[in-house]
């Protein structure tokens, strides 16, 4: 089973141009608020009516400009969970989840086999206001699940749960995945939540997919400076490329091979940089510079440090955990050698 | 000893006891000076109170069948002229209704703009039990399309966007989704239309007149008591029929606004 | 129609007064006087004349249904003048040892009104079918004598008419109206009332009955001033002015009694 869509459109000024494809897996749909994101949930699933394109959900075309095929909502199996209103207040848990449903043995059969991989048991007569947060999603869940769905659209179901909650769910939702074998687009603004879930990740920003691969793919390997961005990277510098070499604000470094020249996007994650003692006697070694602590910044397992160049390189930050911290002696010292090692660097076309 | 801070409470308590005392009043009066008894055993006012009740009840009915697909059409488009629509419906809540009565009149009545039409299809509405409705609905529908434009505009669209996914017709989410969540609105709604029309005066004697029995509702018959030789007394003992019965009614149109399966 | 919208805000005002009690305030000096509302075209000329030979003298006038009014007095407003459109009232205020004096002043007689080119020109014509009529409640004055006299009339005529009534208006100006707005063919009204109308006729009743009977009343603590005024009105002095609005003189010699 897979989804695939390409379409484009416009909601008021906002215009959009979106083109995905997730098979049987978590992808998760990740950018700012206002990327449009929802946008793209609401197309999928047949609330939104995008001017131009095609949308295939498991194999079939539910929506095609160009032929005029334009399936309902009811029509096109997509399950839809939305956070914060995800169920019906009115309706006890039950009544929730069956709504939709003519009474018959297959939609039992499957609310009892949910029940179980959900953790529902007992639950049924509650009304959503007597259920825990977690209980209310795993409830909206089931009842996306309950009829056959051929992919499920999240649109930031966990925003209001915390870490350990989240984990579970992750779990319980791959299981479901396997159960199911329904491709999951899960929507969030979170960078952890997006990090923690997805199998694949479709980098969204201005009503466009920037980047779409494997997770660490993306993380990994960017491909353009606002990806880099979006999803984390703080230090990115305009360079100059000639072969395994480049050049940043008169420091040399050495890229692994690949072939790019001329004016770059380079960029490194902050925890990828190494600090080591500073020896005034001893000069820095391949891919290293001096810096000047400026600034801290303190976040209990984890310390960001902000350095200036001493000479050659660029403003860097750089973050350290708290162990390799104490041991260093950050603290007393603000001269320290950064070094960036070639394989975590990160060289993006520029446009 | 009450709390410092608690003097504020003075200012709800003065305002209930001026509503409350005037109503008092109303009932020592029809005590004292005038004679329920004899209202209660005239048939001219029960037939204005089941007029009054019947019409009301029409008028209601009808503001419902029409007014919540009009409300929810204005709620659920961003166009513009379903915003001015809106405001519009907010107008008939400021004319007096006397003014309604012949604006009603100037389309409805015989010289109106539909007078000829109509009369050549067989129909007289103006002085008629139907003209007590249609000027009650004038008057009183905007109490339950506002309200129930305000709820449908309060509801977050995306539950019915989540029931359409789950296989819910468009007819059958309004009626399992929709309606629930917005019942509260129109219940609220539904009183203030109910209780609008049965107090309607003005509208009513422009353009239905007041004839015991066909057109004579009870706010008409009071009208009636209070210009006559029975004057203030007789006025007042049907008025105090009136609110006694209005308030059972109300009581009763409370409880069933709020159901005990109502979720909070 | 033009006729009719010409009439709208007064008859909207009209309604207004019936229904709503005004509350009654006066200012120091000035004779406050509660009027029926039937004599709001005459009474300011009656008073201007009485103004001209009583320098100084200042007027409140209050208008409004005779019942409305005399509700007013007996909840407490207060007035020096009551000018009461039937006894019935007056009466009802003498009881309550409200009055001090009273005098009749005038009569009208009960018309029909009807439009000018209208096809009605008997009694008897209302009892045709298809003639809408327009009535006052039996319980307000000009209906109680509309009632007095249908019953004075032949029964099966009189069944007929009853039959072709549309409403029974709680106010005569209201049942004026019907015929103004063309949603009757005819109304029940005072003589008086067809003054100043335009487009509109009377149709004589033909019938014997008692006229309706105007009657000004003095309020205890009221000063002398205002007993002259209220036997100005109900002298030899003012019945022209009376005779020009359409009110006919009492048959007995007026006087304060």
């Amino acid at each position: 089973m897979t989804l695939r869509a390409a379409f484009q459109g416009r909601a008021g000024d906002f215009a959009y141009d979106i083109e995905l494809e997730a098979s049987e897996e978590l992808l998760v749909l990740y950018g700012h608020s206002g990327a449009g994101k929802t946008i793209t949930l609401r197309s999928i699933a047949g609330l939104a009516r995008p001017e131009a394109g095609q949308i295939e959900i498991g194999g079939r075309t539910v929506f095609d400009s160009s032929s005029g095929v334009d399936e309902p909502p009811q029509r096109r199996r997509a399950g839809y969970v939305v956070q914060d209103v995800a169920l019906f207040p009115h309706l006890n848990v039950e009544r929730n989840v069956l709504i939709g449903i003519e009474e018959s043995g297959d939609a039992r059969a499957r609310w009892s086999q949910l029940r179980d991989a959900l953790h529902l048991d007992g639950l049924d007569g509650r009304r959503p206001h007597e259920l825990s947060g977690g209980q209310q999603q795993r409830v909206a869940l089931a009842r996306a699940l309950v009829r056959p769905t051929e992919v499920l659209l999240l649109d930031e179901p966990f925003s209001a749960l915390d870490d350990a909650l989240r984990a579970d769910l992750r779990a319980e939702l791959t299981r479901l995945q396997r159960d199911f074998g329904v491709p999951i687009v899960f929507v969030t603004h979170d960078l952890r939540e997006a990090h923690l879930l997805a199998d694949s990740v479709a980098v969204i920003d201005g009503g466009r997919i920037l980047q779409l691969a494997p997770r660490d793919e993306v993380f990994r390997r960017p491909g353009t400076r606002r990806v880099a961005e979006l999803t984390g990277v703080r230090n990115l510098f305009a360079a100059t490329a000639s072969g395994d070499r480049v050049e940043v604000d008169g420091l040399e470094l050495r890229l692994p091979a690949n072939g790019a020249r001329g004016v770059i996007d380079l960029g490194i994650r902050s925890e990828r940089c190494i600090l080591r003692r500073f020896d005034p006697d001893e000069p820095p070694p391949e891919n290293c510079f001096v810096g000047q602590l400026v600034e801290e910044l303190a976040f209990g397992n984890t310390h960001t440090l902000r350095f200036e160049p001493d000479g050659v390189g660029p403003r860097i930050e750089v973050e350290v955990a708290a162990r390799p911290y104490e041991v260093l002696g950050v603290a007393e010292r603000d001269r320290w050698v950064i070094e960036l090692p070639p394989e975590d660097l990160l060289v993006m076309p520029r446009k | 000893m009450p709390r410092r801070d608690q003097w504020w409470v003075v200012l709800p308590v003065l305002f209930g006891v001026f509503f409350l005392l005037p109503l008092i009043g109303l009932g020592w009066f029809a005590i004292t000076d005038g004679d329920v008894a004899s209202e209660l055993g005239s048939s001219t006012t029960w037939d204005a109170l089941r007029l009054s009740v019947l019409t009301a009840t029409l008028t209601l009915v009808l503001a419902i069948v029409l007014g919540t697909p009009l409300a929810y059409l204005l709620a659920s488009s961003e166009a513009g002229w379903a915003r001015l629509t809106a405001t519009l419906l907010d107008l008939p809540l400021v004319l007096p209704p006397v003014v309604s009565g012949i604006a009603l009149l100037t389309v409805f009545g015989r010289r109106g703009y539909l007078g000829d039409p109509l009369s050549e299809a067989g129909i007289t509405l103006s002085f008629t039990t139907a003209a007590v409705v249609l000027a009650q609905l004038f008057v009183a529908a905007p109490y339950y399309v506002r309200a129930a434009y305000a709820g449908f505009t309060a509801m977050d669209p995306r539950f019915e966007g989540v029931a359409y996914t789950l296989g819910l017709s468009r007819w059958r989410t309004f009626r399992s989704v929709t309606l629930p969540l917005v019942w509260p609105a129109l219940a609220g709604g539904a009183v203030l239309c109910w209780a609008r029309a049965l107090g309607e005066l003005g509208a009513t004697l422009l353009f239905a007149g007041s004839l015991p029995g066909r057109t004579q509702t009870m706010p008409l018959a009071i009208l009636s008591a209070f210009e006559s030789s029975a004057g203030l007394a007789g006025a007042v003992s049907i008025a105090v029929i009136l609110v006694a019965f209005a308030l059972l009614l109300l009581v009763l149109l409370h409880r069933l606004s709020t159901p005990s399966g109502a979720y909070r | 129609m033009a006729r009719g919208r010409v009439r709208l805000a007064t008859l909207a005002l009209l309604v207004g007064v019936a229904v709503a009690a005004a509350s009654g305030c006066g200012s120091d000096g000035a004779v406050r006087i509660f009027a029926a509302s039937s004599l709001q075209e005459v009474l300011p000329e009656l008073l201007d004349r009485y103004a001209e030979a009583n320098e100084g003298v200042e007027f409140e006038v209050q208008y409004g249904g005779s019942q409305s009014l005399a509700a007013q007095l007996e909840l407490g407003a207060e007035a020096d003048l009551f000018l009461s459109a039937n006894e019935q009232q007056l009466e009802r205020l003498e009881e309550e040892g409200l009055i001090a004096r009273r005098a009749p002043l005038v009569v009208n007689r009960l018309v029909i009104a009807v439009e000018s080119d209208s096809s009605i020109a008997v009694i008897e014509d209302l009892g045709t079918s298809d003639v809408r009529v327009a009535v006052g409640a039996p319980a307000v004055p000009v209906g109680a004598l509309t009632e007095r006299l249908l019953a004075s009339l032949e029964a099966g005529l009189a069944d007929r008419i009853r039959a072709n009534v549309i409403t029974e208006d709680p106010n005569v100006r209201i049942t004026l109206s019907r015929v103004e707005l063309g949603e009757a063919d005819a109304a029940f009204v005072y003589s008086t009332d067809l003054r100043g109308t335009e487009g509109l006729r009377a149709v004589e009743v033909g019938a014997e009955i008692e006229p309706n009977v105007y009657v000004g009343g003095l309020l205890e603590d009221a000063d002398a001033e205002v007993t002259s005024l209220l036997e100005f009105l109900a002298g030899h002095e003012a019945v022209a002015i009376w005779s020009r609005a359409g009110f006919e003189p009492l048959n007995a010699s007026g006087g304060a009694r």
